[in-house]
């Protein structure tokens, strides 16, 4: 067990060094000279060499890569290029903005998923099953950006229940409260595919349990329905909701950045958007490696958590 | 008789996309107290719908159309799930055929039997535990303490069987239904299961529902039985007399088919004994295994266990005669399928050397392994795995004509292809079917037909007739002796069944834990000093015949 | 009911074989494929033949009738912000999507095929190695690789492409793998090698038609998910660039105006979206039950 853990945290350090490797390579790779694309007005070549020497562009790739790494590690990146400030000032607020919003997609994402999954699937073959999947399957395939904007049309607009957009209300406080409502919105249109993968997913994974031989054997054994649904099919289907989840992460973030600019959140999307029409290299790099790095460490503890839960690992292999 | 269930003109029906299937037609059962009734039949006989229907636990697109259940004066057929739940469990019990899936894997064997004695006789927790103990007790485990907390997948099969039955007469039921309790077990571990379901029965007073494809099994248990067949009950009597003298043709027919232990092939078959060594036996040995062991690695680097290895097979030095039929039986994990495939080189032996024709396999070249390929030949036990189920029939016995250059082009595989499908008694227009369009048997035909087209010397049968009924039994062993014959093979043939191997082999060999513990004669089989692993499989035997009575074995 | 019969030992060998019904009948009676196969048709169609049924110039901005509401003459679907036909950039939108989600899916279905079954066949190291990469790009999150791409080759129908791909390929490969493990585990592979197949062609001619089924169904409605998520790399600026239409692209211009009383700008682009997936979707599962009887 142990052992197994203690492999699976060895195994993301090769992993956590290609995506280094991938992200230092977005601005080897780029088109754009970052230092002309940051200096558009005249210079001279001498004064162009100054600064890429500033910059260390001169210096054989593996050691910018690991002066660049060093730096990343350090303080998170370098100094933005179209922005003269330092990255980590730009990124990491946006990235807490950002973590807030996926995180409420992902609570939302795992509630609504798994509860419209479970009922679906004890429903299975019903009206209401039908019902349900035909829509899980239409809102899986609306454009969530269209989305977004009749949700700010349906909530803000026509009805004024919630804020049509930002963290805060800008004449409010800026309390708790106020940020809870402005997180609604912006989770649900960024956590609706993540929740139909889910649903899907818990849907058939119910049907399978309650078709299984040993739910055939507690019915026979006279155990009600409610019985077996909450202890053995619910234990059953546990270790490959939270599997699912952890992939899930992911489609979240995706469905976060579409949805960010929609609800103007100050997020790491934006700033990404921002800094690719700017050739920000610097910016860029720090925020991909962040959310790359979170991600991989969200499915390190996913895994983690789903070996705790086989119970063939806590006892052994047979 | 005072009835415990009365089934009446129970139909059932399921409804499958564009038709409807009557699985059971009007069945009429009755059970008394404390009575032990065996319902055998073969597979798609309905016997199983049935069992499941008296429970009320029919899958979701099957429903009873007509006819009731009457238990306890009770009428259970469209009883509402509630009130049906009042007599599952402590009315009646059932036992379910694979101890393997019937098991939640999630909980430990305590929990799921503390459950059960909370739900059924409302005592605490502790004293549920309690209970939980005394049971495995009872059901001949030695130590209950560490299997109340071990997870179903720390146990063998046996074990999880036992724990079935803990489980399903922990609640003192009146009637336990066990619905094929010891197909998926081991010969020698059937028998200790049954005579523990019996056991119980006569000390509880429990009427037993048994529900079997093998007469071996009834033979050994039934007081009464009730033969089945496409969703009727044909016959119904007292077990003795139903096998020695069965009144309807189909239950004749079936009983005949059964091999019977100590008196030679089946009466399906058309050859009497003395034509199994009419072939060309000779000293002249085809394969030779001198030394042949075999291990498998477990876990090691990138898996995040231990590295073990497995002794599969160690050291089996044995030779096999040209013309002779071989048999190789042992309990399931006795490494006899391991074996064959060293024999075949489809596996590296980790020591020792296969000799086949003198010639080691392993030093062979290309040409030579190709020619080894086309003379050793293999049916393996399913046909419907063994067969590619996305190439037709023709396809798969045709390409390796080609590759191994037994037909030099597709036109004269074509030919030689027709030629097979008819010699195992098939039609040539077989070869443009896929495998899902043909039935079980039929199946195992193109399998044998792939495997003799090559016109091999020698075939390896790996439980060819295991996933078959017995009637099809019959009439595939009567097929592969007409192909001896007429073809002049050997065979290597594996099973587990003592019966059919001794019915079909001149020479038989048992292993146990990877090792040949012994090779003799067939006609020494009862001889006196054969090896206690021989006599355990001859022990485990439950004849159907009077000459047999059950007890005298036991 | 009719009389018991007792088979003979045998009997079951000499039925000759009846005629079956073919894949085509069995997809002609299945609702779903073919609702979801003429919708496809249809826009593939409509789409390709454009310039010839497009009304007006799909970039012709008119600035006489900005805005022009749902019905207006001449303009059928009226007209966006600058002015321009709403049907006429509706029929030329979803071009470079189409194009790119059913290349870049099929790229991804060979590329993704190829390493699931190599890495099912491969030793365990070499197995072990690959599907690790395999989880690595599964582990990237899409959207940082259209982001990267963007930061790279500028925004574009690559970008879209490479998104494509880059998301697709571990997902096939991981369906591959796991359906080619299960396979080779099955004795109908051992009984290719104790005929003499080479453990090439095992891999090509044995267990590859067993897996063809599931790879084309599955790639049928991936091609249905990416039409949708490219549509929404658009929407950011990531993909087709103005002024060229293309539906992700007028859901986002047409945002500005949906709450002010022009909705279909912005709408009519999302239902076609939506219409394409759903007959993507459509044509997988009914091609699930024709493929898989």
């Amino acid at each position: 067990m142990a052992r197994r853990i203690l492999w699976r945290l060895v195994n993301v350090v090769p992993l956590l060094f290609v995506i280094s490797l991938l992200v230092f390579f977005i601005s080897q790779a780029g088109p754009a000279d970052p230092v002309r694309g940051a200096l558009s007005q005249k210079m001279s070549p001498a004064q162009i060499e100054q600064i890429r020497q500033a910059y260390g562009l001169d210096r054989p790739a593996w050691a910018q890569y690991l002066s660049w790494l060093k730096d990343m590690v350090a303080h998170g990146g370098g100094v933005s290029l179209s922005l003269r400030s330092p990255v980590s000032g730009i990124v990491f607020p946006a990235f807490r903005n950002t973590l807030l919003l996926v995180a409420g997609a992902t609570l939302l994402t795992v509630v609504l998923g798994v509860a419209i999954g479970f009922v679906a699937g004890i429903r299975h073959g019903r009206l209401a099953d039908r019902v349900t999947m035909l829509l899980v399957q239409v809102g899986s395939n609306l454009p969530i950006y269209w989305l977004g904007l009749i949700i700010i049309y349906l909530t803000a607009v026509e009805r004024r229940w919630l804020p049509a957009g930002g963290m805060h209300d800008l004449r409010g406080d800026g309390g708790f409260g106020d940020l809870l409502l402005h997180l609604v919105a912006p989770s649900f249109a960024a956590s609706l595919v993540s929740t139909l993968i889910i649903a899907r997913f818990v849907r058939a994974a119910v049907i399978e349990s309650e078709r299984s031989d040993y739910v055939r054997t507690y019915r026979s054994q006279g155990f009600g329905r409610a019985a077996i649904l909450g202890k053995h099919v619910g234990r059953n289907v546990l270790p490959p909701i939270v599997n699912i989840t952890g992939l899930t992460v992911g489609s979240v973030i995706t469905g976060v950045v579409f949805v960010e600019t929609i609800f103007s959140w100050p997020g790491i999307g934006s700033v990404l958007l921002n800094a690719i029409a700017a050739s920000d290299y610097p910016v860029i790099q720090s925020g991909v490696l962040l959310v790359a790095v979170t991600f991989v460490l969200v499915n390190l503890a996913t895994d983690v958590v789903l070996d705790l839960l086989n119970p063939r690992l806590r006892h052994g292999a047979a | 008789m005072n009835a415990v269930l009365t089934v009446q003109g129970l139909s059932v029906e399921f409804a499958l996309p564009g038709a409807r299937i009557e699985a059971v037609r009007g069945v009429d059962l009755e059970i008394g107290e404390g009575e032990v009734l065996a319902l055998v039949g073969e597979s798609g006989s309905g016997k199983s719908v049935t069992a499941a229907a008296i429970l009320g636990l029919l899958p979701r697109d099957a429903r009873v159309t007509a006819g009731g259940v009457r238990f306890r004066g009770t009428e259970l057929v469209g009883l509402p799930e509630r009130r049906l739940n009042a007599h599952r469990g402590s009315g009646i019990g059932m036992i379910f055929q694979n101890p393997v899936t019937s098991l939640d894997p999630s909980f430990a064997v305590g929990s799921q039997l503390g459950d059960t004695a909370r739900l059924h006789l409302g005592v605490s927790r502790s004293e549920a535990a309690r209970v939980a103990g005394t049971w495995l007790e009872r059901v001949g485990i030695p130590d209950p303490d560490r299997v109340l907390r071990s997870y179903p997948h720390e146990l063998s099969g046996g074990m999880r069987q036992r724990v079935m039955i803990a489980l399903a007469a922990l609640s003192g039921p009146d009637l336990l239904i066990a619905d094929e309790p010891t197909t998926a077990l081991d010969a020698t571990v059937q028998k200790q299961i049954l005579d523990l379901l019996l056991g119980l029965s006569a000390e509880t007073g429990t009427a037993v529902l048994l529900i079997t494809h093998d007469f071996g099994v009834v033979a050994h248990t039934g007081s009464r039985v009730a033969v089945m067949r496409e969703g009727e009950i044909v016959e119904v009597g007292e077990t003795r007399r139903v096998l020695d003298a069965p009144s309807h043709p189909y239950t004749r027919s079936l009983i005949a088919s059964v091999p019977e232990i100590g008196r030679g092939r089946p009466s399906a078959a058309r050859h009497a004994r003395p034509a199994r060594s009419a072939g060309p036996s000779s000293d002249e040995a085809i394969l030779e295994l001198r030394g042949v062991s075999k291990e498998f690695a477990l876990g090691g680097f990138g898996t995040g266990r231990h590295r073990t290895t497995v002794r599969a097979v160690g050291d089996v030095s044995l030779s096999v005669r040209r013309g002779e039929t071989f048999g190789l039986i042992g309990e399931s994990g006795s490494g006899k399928s391991t074996l064959a495939r060293l024999s075949g080189a489809l596996l590296p032996p980790t020591a020792g050397s296969v000799l086949f024709d003198g010639a080691d396999a392993a030093a062979a070249d290309a040409r030579g392994r190709r020619d080894l390929r086309r003379r050793f030949q293999y049916v393996f036990q399913d046909a419907a795995t063994a067969l590619n189920p996305r190439l037709t029939a023709g396809d798969q016995i045709a390409r390796p004509l080609v590759r191994l250059g037994k037909a030099a082009n597709r036109r004269e595989a074509a030919a030689l292809t027709a030629r097979a499908l008819e010699l195992v008694g098939l039609h040539a227009a077989h070869a443009d079917r896929y495998p899902r369009e043909f039935s079980g048997g039929q199946r195992q035909r193109v399998s044998i037909a792939r495997a003799i087209a090559l016109e091999p010397d020698l075939l390896v049968l790996d439980e060819p007739t295991s996933a078959l009924d017995v009637s099809t039994q019959a009439s595939i062993l009567d097929l592969l002796f007409d192909l001896k014959d007429e073809l002049g093979l050997t065979y290597v043939f594996i099973g587990h069944d003592l019966a059919v191997i001794e019915s079909v082999c001149d020479r038989i060999g048992v292993m146990r834990h990877g090792s040949l513990v012994e090779t003799f004669p067939v006609d020494d089989l009862f001889a006196g000093d054969r090896h206690p692993a021989t006599r355990a499989l001859l022990d485990a035997v439950l004849p159907i015949g009077a000459a047999h009575e059950a007890k005298e074995i036991s | 009911m009719s009389a018991p019969t007792v088979p003979a030992a045998g009997a079951e060998t000499t039925a000759p074989p009846r005629p079956r019904r073919s894949a085509l009948a069995r997809f002609a009676r299945n609702r779903e494929a073919v609702l979801g196969f003429a919708v496809i048709a249809a826009v593939v169609a409509v789409s390709v033949l454009a310039p010839w049924l497009a009304p007006h110039d799909p970039n012709a901005a008119d600035a006489e009738s900005v805005l022009a509401p749902t019905g207006s003459a001449g303009h059928l679907l009226g007209t966006d912000e600058q002015g321009r036909d709403v049907l006429s950039r509706l029929l030329y939108g979803g071009r470079t999507a189409l194009v790119v989600s059913v290349v870049s899916v099929t790229a991804a279905l060979v590329a993704g095929t190829a390493v699931g079954l190599f890495a099912a066949f491969a030793g365990r190291r070499a197995s072990g190695a690959l599907m690790r990469l395999v989880d690595l790009m599964f582990a990237f999150p899409v959207i940082l690789v259209a982001l990267s791409l963007a930061a790279v080759v500028r925004p574009g129908a690559w970008v879209l492409a490479g998104t494509v791909v880059f998301g697709a390929v571990p997902y096939v490969a991981r369906i591959v793998f796991a359906e080619a493990r299960v396979e080779r585990e099955k004795d109908y592979v051992e009984a290719a090698r104790s005929l003499g197949a080479s453990e090439a062609a095992i891999v090509c001619t044995e267990v590859l038609p067993n897996l063809a089924s599931s790879v084309v169904i599955y790639g049928t409605s991936l091609v249905g998910v990416n039409i949708v998520f490219t549509a929404s790399l658009s929407a950011l600026g990531l993909g087709v660039q103005p002024p060229d239409a293309d539906w992700g692209r007028m859901i986002s211009e047409g945002a500005k105006v949906l709450v002010t009383g022009s909705p279909g700008v912005a709408t009519f682009p999302a239902l076609a979206v939506l219409l394409v997936a759903l007959a993507f979707n459509w044509l997988g599962d009914g091609l699930r039950d024709v493929l898989n009887p």
